[in-house]
């Protein structure tokens, strides 16, 4: 097996070429499922990579060592609109899944048969196609639900709380071999035992031959006539900016563009492909989610446990989900409300403190643009009234549990009210407040939609093979394909729906 | 985007009314105790010009806020510390949204740098702090680190 070409060991040369049947840009959930299926059907792959490879040893607990390595503009990734909404993905080999939560969910049933009725996709994506492939996914990525022995606390009392109201609710199913509850899945795990994309289909595809170039951000499509026929990219050191060679890529058969849901546009609308509908770059949707902390009486420690290792999925048909967020420390101190004594005497507080989040299936759309000169793109998003009203019903929810679960106080940091709550009742103003989506410090992990699936060229971007409409042989595998949110976290979902099109796309190569 | 020296002991002010040391029955070492200035420095080179922008920007306002305050008629780093923490206070529970946000960016800056010092980690009873300082703060601060 080669080892990832990478900036620093790939030689001082102006250009490195190579080919492939297909080339696949961005290693996530998407490009690597892809890559995975591909070269088990024998197919010759190679992969790009903007970001670095970021192996367990470089893994730290505090946040901005993170941030700096592995997260897409060290997180400062952020959509405009009436409020400002951090848009947290990776950038990294693994794509964001070595900084994901890890949790599993397979697609709902109401929402692939509404992807059926509504958006045509019936051949290629379809129930029983997702199930079979679920079930590989859930045994490949070693999915089960978190063990108690890696609750902790934190997941411990949220359980609790929902057991006390007679809320559904159940330890989430992660992809993890042997959690060992150190909180840290959002600064990458520390022991490397999530299994995130770099440690699981990369490397598998690469033991199959598939070659990976990671530090090289895919810029340029290249053509043969009409048809995708290979990429070019430059190599940069992601932390100091050095530039490194221009790398060209064959593809004999195919491009994959799995840069997910903000890149994929950009670098579609960059090279002029996808625009048959007007549709690219529109259509940005996502899973808005905040948080809130509860104090208990007895010590929390939330930095033990599963990050994420319990859920409550009661009031999923009104469009929102409960999770515990091990969030990192830095992190936590800041949500905390005040400054000064007030705030050190708060932090003093911290191994009592619980951290629990929501996350609803929003209505608004938003929309994603290139960036002038090849800077960052320009993200547009605004929540919308009706999903700020279902945020503050869920807020409501949330502090309920809280509550339920013996919580003394609740610090919810929303304007308008009161900065600690000591019981059910003082959330009750929230209900009076506006519905402005600038009460809530929201942030947004699940994007999707920007390069949607449909029956036609004239309403959508790729068809349900994945295929861009106006481009044969270029094809969008990620989270920008999903013509809808789902209102469960959606890495399941992105590698089902990849390892269904590659299938197809293995047929016709080896046709 | 990088900030000059004077700006980042500006925000080395206001990181130290933020979280200030020796709060009685509060954590004893505040954001002093950690270099804010050397993280900023590592901060700035990496962070998106955008962010440091924002950076900057409540930076020099909430420096400059002070001057039009209930008579103060002072900076930030003149004002004493409670009339400090009561300014911030009070831009965290403002109407005006942009208003919030500003000291928020800076808290949570804030916040990054301190939270990485190994010694704050263990102050905070952190299961399993960093075994080691980020290389920031080592070339920072060597005989403050080794400290326990
Ligand atoms: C902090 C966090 C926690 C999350 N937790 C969960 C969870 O618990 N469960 C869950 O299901 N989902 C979770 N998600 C969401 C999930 O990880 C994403 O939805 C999923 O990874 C998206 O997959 P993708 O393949 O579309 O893109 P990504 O995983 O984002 O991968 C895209 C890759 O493409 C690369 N790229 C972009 N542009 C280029 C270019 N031009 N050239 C080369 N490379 C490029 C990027 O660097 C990136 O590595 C979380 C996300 C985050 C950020
Ligand atoms: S909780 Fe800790 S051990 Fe478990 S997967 Fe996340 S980072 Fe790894």
């Amino acid at each position: 097996m080669s080892e990832i070409h990478h900036i620093d060991n790939v030689g001082g040369g102006a250009l490195i070429e190579d080919s492939a049947d297909v080339v696949i840009i961005g290693t996530g959930p998407g490009g690597a499922t892809a890559a995975r299926v591909l070269t088990e059907a024998g197919v010759d792959v190679i992969m790009i990579e903007e970001g670095a490879p970021y192996p367990a040893g470089l893994r730290r607990g505090d946040a901005w060592s993170a941030m700096k390595l592995s997260w897409r503009d060290r997180s400062f990734q952020i959509a405009k609109g009436r409020s400002i909404t951090p848009m947290i993905q990776g950038c990294a080999v693994g794509g964001s899944t070595p900084i994901n939560g890890a949790i599993i969910h397979r697609t709902p049933a109401p929402i692939i048969a509404n992807w059926a009725k509504k958006h045509g996709m019936n051949e290629v994506i379809n129930e029983a196609g997702l199930n079979r492939v679920f079930g590989r996914l859930d045994e490949e990525l070693s999915v089960a639900p978190t063990p108690k022995s890696a609750w902790g606390n934190n997941n411990r009392l949220f359980g609790l709380a929902a057991d006390r109201l007679g809320w559904k609710a159940a330890p989430t199913s992660r992809s993890v071999a042997g959690c060992e509850g150190t909180a840290r899945c959002n600064q990458g795990c520390p022991t490397a035992v999530k299994q995130s994309m770099d440690v699981t289909y990369i490397p598998q595809a690469m033991a199959r031959g598939a070659r990976t170039y990671a530090t090289c951000r895919a810029e340029k499509l290249l053509r043969d006539g009409d048809r995708a026929a290979g990429v070019e990219g430059r190599f940069r050191d992601p932390l100091s900016g050095r530039v490194g060679p221009l790398l060209r890529v064959k593809a004999r058969r195919a491009v994959i563009v799995s840069a997910g849901a903000i890149h994929t546009p950009v670098f579609l609308q960059n090279n002029r492909a996808g625009r048959s509908s007007g549709q690219l770059g529109k259509n940005l949707i996502c899973h808005p989610g905040t948080s809130l902390i509860a104090d208990f009486e007895e010590p929390v420690d939330f930095w033990f446990g599963a990050t994420q290792g319990y859920e409550c999925t009661e009031f999923w048909g009104e469009l929102m989900k409960f999770e515990v967020v091990g969030l990192p420390p830095s992190v936590a101190v800041a949500r905390l409300p005040g400054y000064g004594p007030e705030l050190m005497r708060s932090a003093s507080r911290i191994r009592h403190l619980a951290h629990w989040g929501l996350q609803v299936r929003a209505t608004s759309e938003g929309s994603v643009r290139r960036g002038m000169f090849g800077g960052r793109p320009s993200i547009k998003y605004s929540i919308n009234a009706f999903d700020v009203s279902l945020m503050k019903k869920a807020y409501a929810r949330l502090v309920e549990m809280a509550f339920a679960a013996g919580a003394k106080r609740v610090l919810p940091g929303v304007p308008g009210i009161p900065q600690v709550l000591e019981s059910y009742d003082g959330i009750r103003p929230l209900f009076d407040l506006p519905d402005d989506p600038r009460l809530f410090h929201c942030i947004a992990a699940h994007l999707f939609g920007t390069a949607a699936i449909g029956t036609e060229a004239n309403n959508s971007v790729v068809s349900e093979t994945g295929e861009v409409w106006d481009t044969p042989g270029l094809y969008v595998m990620d989270a920008s394909n999903l013509p809808t949110n789902m209102g469960v976290n959606p890495q399941h979902t992105i590698c089902g729906v990849s390892w269904l099109m590659s299938e197809r796309l293995a047929d016709v190569v080896s046709a | 985007m990088r900030l000059f020296a004077f700006e980042k002991r500006l925000l080395a002010i206001i990181a130290d009314a933020m979280l200030p040391s020796g709060v009685p029955g509060g954590l004893q070492r505040g954001a002093a105790s950690v270099p804010t200035e050397a993280f900023l420095s590592d901060f700035e080179k990496y962070a998106p010009g955008e962010s440091m922008l924002g950076v900057r920007a409540a930076t020099w306002i909430i420096t400059l806020l002070p001057l039009l305050w209930r008579f103060k008629l002072r900076p930030f780093g003149a004002l004493r510390p409670t009339d400090r923490y009561a300014l911030l206070n009070r831009l965290e529970q403002s109407r005006f949204y942009l208003i919030r946000e500003l000291p928020n960016l800076l808290k949570i800056v804030v916040c990054m740098a301190w939270c990485s010092d190994p010694r704050v980690q263990r102050d905070l009873h952190f299961l399993s702090p960093d075994s080691a300082p980020p290389q920031w703060l080592l070339e920072a601060s060597e005989p403050a680190t080794s400290e326990r």
